[in-house]
């Protein structure tokens, strides 16, 4: 009797443990943002600020009274974009680690959405990503730990059975990488980048079956994706610059998908025999899914 | 101990389970609590996504239509930058459906820790009369920023308000428009044309914002024609003849806001000028040799 006595003190005791454990474990695990929010000064006026090199780029000019400031990592000499309702405001450019800060004056306490996306020294973009940021008087608000996916092009939009896909772009310099195909089959590689931050990766395409496939890139282990690139396996090579980039939702094939995509998709929402177009995941309606796609692949 | 050994093992299943439920994604409806008749208030829409990015969203939302009315919505402090279904009502339901090009995983606050429920939408409505109004969603629809439109699981959590009896300011003031007296912000008008082999026909495109109260309609006349309803986009027939468009964004409380463009028709009125100057000068010439010849 005194044994089981025992044996019950264990089981509390381990219950005990266990429930302080998992109580632990929730209220410590991190936010899933990669993301830190931070006021990092609390400045009075523009007179009382002494410029400093962390403040502002050794022009002369002091830190506004009331700022948001955004810093982290694109790619090496890429160009990072702000846009503030929709509207660009500041562009900064990445240092040769792809590094970069970016401070914007601010007024007014307000929720403002932020939209950054980073464009490589060729020209490639990233995807939009927006910050939903609540701006407070009289303060400095820091957004850093900011990064980008990578961008991505791929040489050809359809691939003849036992062939190569070429998928190359620019990211963080010497980073772990990994390539995801998806289609009627997956595979994922891994690859990493340069020090100038470029990357190329040839895949040779001997065992996946005829069909629709999207490649995208991610650094290894991170959720934010980059662009997904749609090619075909089939019975030709067929070179990205012979045909148009086949975005969903680009009727017009100028590359850029905006508030004119959005307007030609929304003429057909709800419509039977939807334009072959318009239709972004091919199920033959426009839905709030064909939005979401739209969504996606947003440029402004 | 056997008896002991159950009661540790469902013991251990709940603490499992409870942990992933709490996490789960959600939408909920925010109200300040109190409101009086007369009074115009704000109803907050928010989505926890568990950090989730999004990108779309479907709502419709049911209302005590006897006590509240719905007034309008606010686009300032949210992050839905463009309305497929703009916030309206149908039969005593409100339905909306919008997207945020780029998607948002929360609202970064500096003053909390992790990131904060996104603010959907903020709609307004006036209190009718006194008593407890409840605010249910009918039916939600959240879908993911991945490239595929996936639904994010989520849960739906209602609200609810009590209208108080009026003060009495709000019966000096009741029926006069304090709330929004600014027209909507200037908007620009897009011709797309159609191409000869395009499905889609030509359109006129147009987005207008009104910080106070919202776009409630639009209205849209050709030349000196009668106003019709409009939505964006707007179909645009063909015609021999080009044509003045203006299209007017009109809020809930009837500021209203203009925007024109000029769409070109088949024959532009030079090419019809100088038709015209050259069978004059063929005429005269024709009559000319005509008469040389007589």
């Amino acid at each position: 009797m005194a044994n089981l006595h025992f044996h019950k003190k264990i089981i509390i005791l381990l219950l005990f443990f266990f429930f302080l454990g998992r109580s632990a474990l929730y209220a410590q695990a991190p936010p899933p943002v990669e993301q830190e929010v931070t006021i990092s000064a609390q400045v009075e006026s523009v007179e009382s600020v002494e410029i400093t090199p962390s403040s502002s780029s050794g022009s002369g000019i002091g830190i506004p009274k009331t700022a948001v400031q955004f810093s982290g990592q694109a790619y090496p000499g890429a160009t990072i974009f702000v846009l503030k309702g929709g509207v660009e405001v500041l562009s900064v450019l990445a240092d040769k680690l792809g590094n970069f800060s970016a401070t914007l004056p601010e007024q007014y306490n307000s929720t403002t959405v932020y939209t950054l996306f980073a464009q490589d020294i060729t020209g490639n973009r990233s995807l939009l990503i927006n910050y939903p940021l609540v701006v407070y008087i009289g303060f400095l608000t820091h957004l850093g730990g900011i990064h980008f996916a990578p961008t991505i092009v791929t040489d050809k939009i359809e691939v003849r059975i036992g062939d190569y896909l070429t998928a190359f772009g620019y990211g963080a310099p010497q980073k772990d990488m990994e390539a995801f195909i998806s289609g009627i089959e997956k595979k994922t590689f891994t690859l990493a980048s340069k020090a100038d931050g470029s990357y190329r990766i040839t895949i040779p395409i001997l065992d996946l079956p005829k069909g629709n496939y999207t490649i995208y890139i991610r650094y290894a282990g991170d959720s934010r994706i980059s662009k997904l690139v749609k090619f075909v396996i089939g019975e030709a090579n067929i070179l990205s610059t012979e045909g148009v980039l086949n975005i969903p939702g680009d009727c017009n094939s100028d590359s850029i998908i905006n508030l004119v995509d959005f307007s030609v998709l929304a003429f057909w929402y709800g419509k039977s025999n939807p334009s072959r177009c318009v239709d972004t995941n091919s199920d033959n309606k426009i839905d709030l899914i064909d939005f979401s796609i739209l969504a996606f692949w947003w440029t402004g | 101990m056997a008896k002991f050994l159950f009661i540790f093992i469902i013991f251990l299943a709940g603490l499992l389970y409870f942990p992933a439920q709490t996490l789960a994604a959600s939408v909920f409806i925010s109200t300040s609590g109190t409101a009086r008749v007369g009074d115009t208030f704000e109803v907050l829409i928010n989505a926890d996504t568990d950090g989730e990015a999004v990108n779309s969203v479907n709502l419709s939302l049911d209302y005590d239509d006897n006590l509240i009315s719905f007034a309008g919505y606010k686009s300032e402090n949210t992050v839905i930058e463009l309305w497929v279904d703009s916030p309206h009502e149908e039969d005593g339901v409100l339905y909306m459906g919008g997207i945020i090009p780029g998607g948002v995983s929360g609202l970064y606050d500096p003053s909390k820790n992790g990131l904060s429920p996104i603010p959907l939408a903020r709609l307004l409505f006036v209190a009718k009369a006194e008593g407890n109004a409840k605010l249910s969603f009918v039916k939600t629809e959240i879908l993911k920023h991945d490239g595929r439109g996936s639904q994010l699981v989520h849960d739906e959590k209602n609200g609810e308000i009590m209208i108080k009896s009026a003060s009495p300011e709000g019966i000096l003031g009741k029926g006069e428009n304090i709330f929004d007296k600014n027209s909507p912000e200037p908007f620009s008008l897009i011709f797309l044309e159609s191409s000869l082999f395009s499905e889609t026909p030509s359109i006129i495109i147009f987005h207008a914002q009104d910080i106070d109260s919202g776009i409630k309609e639009y209205k849209m006349k050709i030349n000196e024609g009668e106003w019709k309803e409009a939505k964006n986009p707007q179909p645009i027939p063909k015609s021999i003849f080009s044509r003045e468009i203006t299209v007017r964004a009109i809020d809930f409380y009837g500021n209203f806001q203009d925007a024109g463009l000029t769409v070109p028709g088949f024959v532009s009125i030079k090419l019809l000028l100088t038709i015209f100057a050259l069978l004059i000068i063929a005429g005269v010439f024709g009559f000319k040799v005509v008469k040389h010849m007589v």
